[in-house]
């Protein structure tokens, strides 16, 4: 059993007329299957309306299946008896920094999840303190958040998951409304999460860069998953990534171009720096 | 900058009176209103404007800060003024025409100026010396007691500190719409009031639009972090009386007893 299981997940979005009588439905997800362990760094991928930002909903109960179970931790999502303790385990950082910062005090915000826990204020206060480090955002604990830019919010969000001892935090897109240098900072900090604390990342996203820091990779397309691998498995199958509406990053095309152009590269390049070592071992 | 805009009217210092629990600051400032109403003397009157004198001096607030509030209750002074001075009878002191102006009219006019003007004021040090946060705070564990009635003050307290983090960055968004709108031609400066009037609406209805959007996208957040309403909640830093809270609520208690004792005596 993993940190959380995810058995044949179907979602239906229902429109309901004023009566509360069924319009229509639609398929949001359709028997998804998957399993996260402790300790992964799962990019999940998907175009626009893929169905990925549902998929994220479902892991702490926010949303529920209609059909199939999504366990955490053994709990199922569809016990509200566990609600708390689901939502305890598995953090949730979404996409509008501005639109999830509750509190007008940085330290109160963080504090905002423990409180509704009911720690006791000392232990409240350690945690605080704590996680701000962590998130490197320590010395703004008094400011107001409406003056920090994109990426420091987004850090205080992602402190004030943390300061709920999660064991697992899904990101919802959490860089699609920040500027390159506050997307760098969310991934290197959500990496130094999964490395030095060994807290389980899912992130969703659309940029292809960010998902190949992540130790596996899941595509989801038309609310099935299409892709499940490291992310050198899943950038090596281009035909797919593109059927499902995907780029693969930059650096990997210009490796599959090279070689194409008849340059004896191997297979599943990611990053730059693996490009100009590979060049350089051709050269020598 | 609009983001750096104040609300409420707090300013920052450090002084005895920034330094007290809200609550004993809500407390104090209703007594303070309570006793307002006990005085019918001058010497009441003297006292209670000895007291406002104090509080402003300890409270390290500029005078001009302190007067601000008194603005928006002008007209009422000048209307509660001008009935009091030339509608009161009782012994005649001069008469112009068919106006006449009693002893007891001056009197009443002065006393009654002086009383509306110590309210306002009064009420100013509080909000001039306290964070809207903690005095949401403390609103929500001094009104603790109306839950009993069924008072939703969880919720309210709740509401209020939201409200005061979204003002800002709805204002900013305000700002953005009416540029955005501006560069599409829309004029917001001409025509006269029902112009005015009609150019609000491609501003309003992009602004509540996402005003609801921001709302159910917080609700999720909260959610998501476990919130379930103020049961079982706990706080980071919780209200606690100080000694110098204890010595304000005996100086509050000898103020509103000193009070009532010039009501009786003086006559």
């Amino acid at each position: 059993m993993g940190l959380i299981d995810v058995k044949n997940l179907t979602f239906d979005y229902i429109i309901r007329d004023e009566n509360d009588q069924i319009e229509s439905s639609v398929r949001a997800l359709d028997d998804i299957n998957l399993e996260v362990n402790a300790g992964d760094f799962i990019a999940v991928l998907g175009r626009n309306g893929s169905g990925k930002s549902t998929f994220a909903k479902m892991l702490n109960a926010i949303l529920l299946p209609t059909f199939g179970d999504v366990l955490v931790i053994g709990m199922n999502t569809k016990d509200e008896s566990r609600m708390l303790d689901i939502r305890k385990n598995v953090g949730m950082v979404f996409q509008n920094p501005d639109n999830q910062i509750v509190a007008n005090v940085v330290e109160e915000d963080i504090a905002f999840g423990p409180e509704n826990l009911g720690v006791p204020s000392d232990e409240m206060r350690r945690r605080v303190d704590e996680v701000s480090s962590t998130v490197g955002m320590k010395e703004y604990l008094l400011k107001s958040p409406n003056n920090l830019s994109g990426g420091q919010k987004q850090r205080v969000a992602i402190a004030g998951v943390l300061a709920m001892k999660p064991k697992c935090i899904v990101l919802d897109e959490p860089t699609a409304m920040l500027d390159p240098i506050g997307r760098r900072d969310i991934i290197e900090t959500v990496s130094k999460l999964n490395r030095e604390e060994g807290i389980t990342i899912i992130m969703i996203t659309h940029y292809m860069e960010e998902a190949a820091a992540a130790k596996r990779v899941v595509v989801i397309d038309k609310n099935k998953v299409r892709a499940d691998g490291t992310p050198r498995e899943v950038f090596a199958d281009y035909k797919t990534l593109r059927e499902c509406g995907l780029d693969v990053p930059q650096v990997t095309e210009l490796a599959g171009l090279l070689k194409n152009a008849g340059l004896p590269l191997r297979d599943g390049i990611i990053t730059i720096e693996e490009l100009i070592s590979e060049l350089k071992t051709r050269k020598s | 900058m609009l983001r750096d805009i104040t609300l409420g009217q707090y300013y920052p210092a450090d002084s005895v009176l920034h330094r007290l629990d809200p609550r004993t600051k809500l407390f104090g400032t209703m007594i303070y209103i309570v006793s307002l109403f006990l005085c019918n003397s001058w010497i009441a009157y003297g006292a209670a404007v000895a007291a406002l004198a104090i509080l402003i001096i300890l409270s390290k607030v500029p005078v001009g800060f302190m007067f601000r509030g008194l603005k928006a209750i002008l007209v009422l002074l000048l209307i509660s003024v001008f009935f009091n001075l030339f509608f009161t009878s009782g012994e005649v002191v001069f008469r112009i025409w068919f106006i006449t102006v009693t002893k007891e009219g001056i009197r009443t006019a002065v006393w009654m100026a002086v009383r509306l003007i110590c309210l306002v004021t009064g009420a100013s040090i509080m909000t001039l010396t306290t964070t809207p946060n903690s005095l949401t705070d403390g609103l929500e564990k001094s009104l603790g007691f109306l839950k009993v009635i069924k008072v939703p003050v969880h919720e309210i307290a709740m509401m209020m500190s939201i409200a005061l983090r979204f003002i800002p960055i709805l204002v900013e968004e305000t700002d953005k719409i009416m540029k955005a709108q501006m560069a599409r031609g829309a004029d917001f400066e001409e025509g006269g009031l029902v112009a005015k009037a009609k150019a609000m609406i491609p501003l309003l209805i992009p602004l509540f639009v996402s005003a609801f959007r921001r709302a159910t996208e917080l609700a999720t957040a909260m959610e998501a972090r476990c919130y379930h309403g103020g049961e079982g909640r706990t706080k980071l830093k919780p209200l606690k009386y100080q000694t110098i809270d204890r010595v304000a609520y005996v100086l509050i208690f000898a103020f509103l007893v000193l009070m009532i004792i010039i009501k009786i005596k003086v006559k």
